[in-house]
């Protein structure tokens, strides 16, 4: 019996913390995912900067290297109480039942987020839910789960924190697997480690070449990668028209431009980095002409917000450009990329580039803006 | 105090559950029935195939092998297991249509990516074992 209690007390000990290593990570991943949904969905209260310009790279790719890092974390955690899901009695009592059911919800929830996430990335949805949304409820259900599950084990936590290691013989006992602890926190450690560093070269341009599982290399058209192809967004036919025009409608009314009349406006070079909310993220030189100036010539206020539209019809078919992302200077309708006119595939004839905006919100194939 | 701490938290955690549930529930019932299947999936796919599977293994492989090795071999597999699942993704088959029509994207050799991190594993514990066995000589 004493060998029972020595090894659950040893459990509760690795649970402990790998958990709280799993809950820092959710954690983490749960602001920067918000923070994500509220800039493409604002709330009345929610400002976004538009500086610095690296500020949404750093967050979103937070958030997708977070969640990967609790993806080994989660894989260790299961497997230290995996023996508690065949204790005996199964159900026992109501409270018991509560408390089983509870851990189910999150388990599967927490299963559930990582799984759709890691799919994500890659561009596969084998279901037929819609991801971002589904992404963004399923946040709450793991995070609150997660909750519940501390307050229930609030006190269990607090002891296994208070007491030291009891050193545990390297015996083949029950659930502990002959690894010690160090060993097991070391080889989770690293497990995080070699995780992170299988992707996160797409957001971190120094480990581009040791990201073995990175759904993208970073290579494209002009040293850039894509999202969405012109042949995806089936807009191939229209943005190489010669009868393009951009529409620019404002309270003076309508002013449109053909390519050669935007080229003609006054240009301007910026560096800005261009980060999809899929995590990965590239620097990139940008020339065209500043949203704040088409705003002005409709005589617009560039303390409001813009809508920006693009020949491709679709979920990201429109950006609203927060007020402080349209008086910013460095906001361009750009009409070049690199020195060189934007391929099709980047938005040519034009499109929004904004810095600390995500790439959804970046609208490629710009054909009417209006302003109010 | 820690009572206190205990409710906040439960109840914080209960709005937050709510409040996801809320929004699944504004979802069409086919979205429903997707979400609710790939819960159970992941749930069983664990608990009745996965870890069941690792666990096997594992006691294979402390019956075959001398007990110095078993914890850096036990290590290796659970990397190597590691590695397998984080490449599933780029790496499985697709059914036809569920590949993006892009070149920029899955555009790694991530076949010889995985390949090289599973190698390099089994090197890491190779040397480990080889230390071992140089430093218990006398």
């Amino acid at each position: 019996m004493v060998e029972a209690d020595e090894a659950e007390h040893e459990r509760r000990g690795r649970a402990t913390r790998v958990g709280l290593a799993l809950a820092t990570c959710f954690a983490v991943c749960f602001i920067t995912g918000l923070v994500s949904h509220w800039i493409q969905h604002p709330p009345g209260w929610f400002a976004w900067p538009s500086t610095p310009v690296w500020l949404y790279r750093t967050t979103q790719g937070i958030h997708v290297l977070s969640g990967i890092a609790a993806i080994p974390l989660l894989l260790i955690k299961l497997a230290v109480v995996y023996r508690k899901l065949f204790e005996r009695p199964l159900i026992g009592s109501p409270v018991r039942l509560v408390e089983r059911l509870s851990i189910a919800v999150l388990v599967s929830a927490s299963i559930f987020q990582l799984l759709t996430g890691l799919l994500n990335i890659a561009q596969w949805y084998p279901w037929r839910f819609f991801f971002t949304s589904t992404h963004h409820a399923m946040a709450y259900i793991v995070v609150g789960a997660l909750l519940v599950h501390i307050a229930a084990k609030l006190p269990m936590i607090r002891d296994a924190l208070s007491e030291g290691e009891r050193p545990a013989e390297e015996a083949d006992r029950p659930g502990l697997g002959g690894i010690d602890r160090r060993t097991l926190l070391m080889a989770g450690g690293g497990a995080v480690v070699v995780a992170v560093a299988a992707f996160a070269g797409q957001t971190v341009p120094a480990l581009r070449r040791v990201a073995v599982f990175a759904p993208r290399s970073g290579a494209g058209p002009q040293g850039l990668p894509v999202n969405r192809t012109a042949e995806q967004a089936q807009v191939t036919a229209d943005a190489t028209s010669d009868s393009y025009r951009l529409v620019v409608s404002g309270p003076d009314g309508d002013a449109s431009w053909d390519l050669a009349g935007l080229c003609a406006l006054p240009q301007h070079t910026e560096s800005l980095p261009i980060t999809c909310v899929e995590g990965w993220s590239a620097d990139a030189v940008w020339t065209g002409v500043r949203l704040r100036d088409l705003v002005r010539t409709v005589g617009g206020s560039i303390e409001t917000p813009v809508r920006v539209m693009s020949m491709e019809q679709g979920p990201y078919a429109v950006s609203t450009v927060p007020s402080a992302h349209v008086a910013d200077p460095r906001t361009l309708l750009a009409l070049r990329l690199h020195g060189a006119d934007l391929d099709i595939d980047h938005g040519f004839p034009c499109r929004l580039i904004a810095p600390d905006l995500p790439g959804v919100m970046q609208t490629k194939w710009v054909a009417r803006i209006e302003v109010s | 105090m820690v009572r206190i701490i205990r409710a906040t938290l439960a109840l914080t955690g209960c709005v937050l559950v709510i409040r996801g549930l809320m929004l699944i529930w504004s979802f069409s019932s086919s979205d429903q029935v997707s979400i609710v299947l790939w819960l159970a999936a992941g749930l069983l796919i664990h608990d009745l195939v996965f870890a069941p599977l690792c666990l096997l293994v594992a006691a294979i492989t402390r019956r075959a092998l001398p007990p110095g090795w078993c914890t850096p071999v036990l290590l290796a597999l659970a990397y190597t297991n590691l590695l397998v699942l984080l490449a599933l993704p780029v790496l499985a088959p697709r059914p036809a249509g569920e590949r993006p029509d892009n070149a920029t994207i899955l555009d790694r050799p991530f076949g010889w990516g995985l390949t090289i991190a599973i190698l390099l594993v089994w090197a890491v514990v190779g040397v480990v074992l080889l230390v071992r066995a140089r430093t218990r000589r006398p």
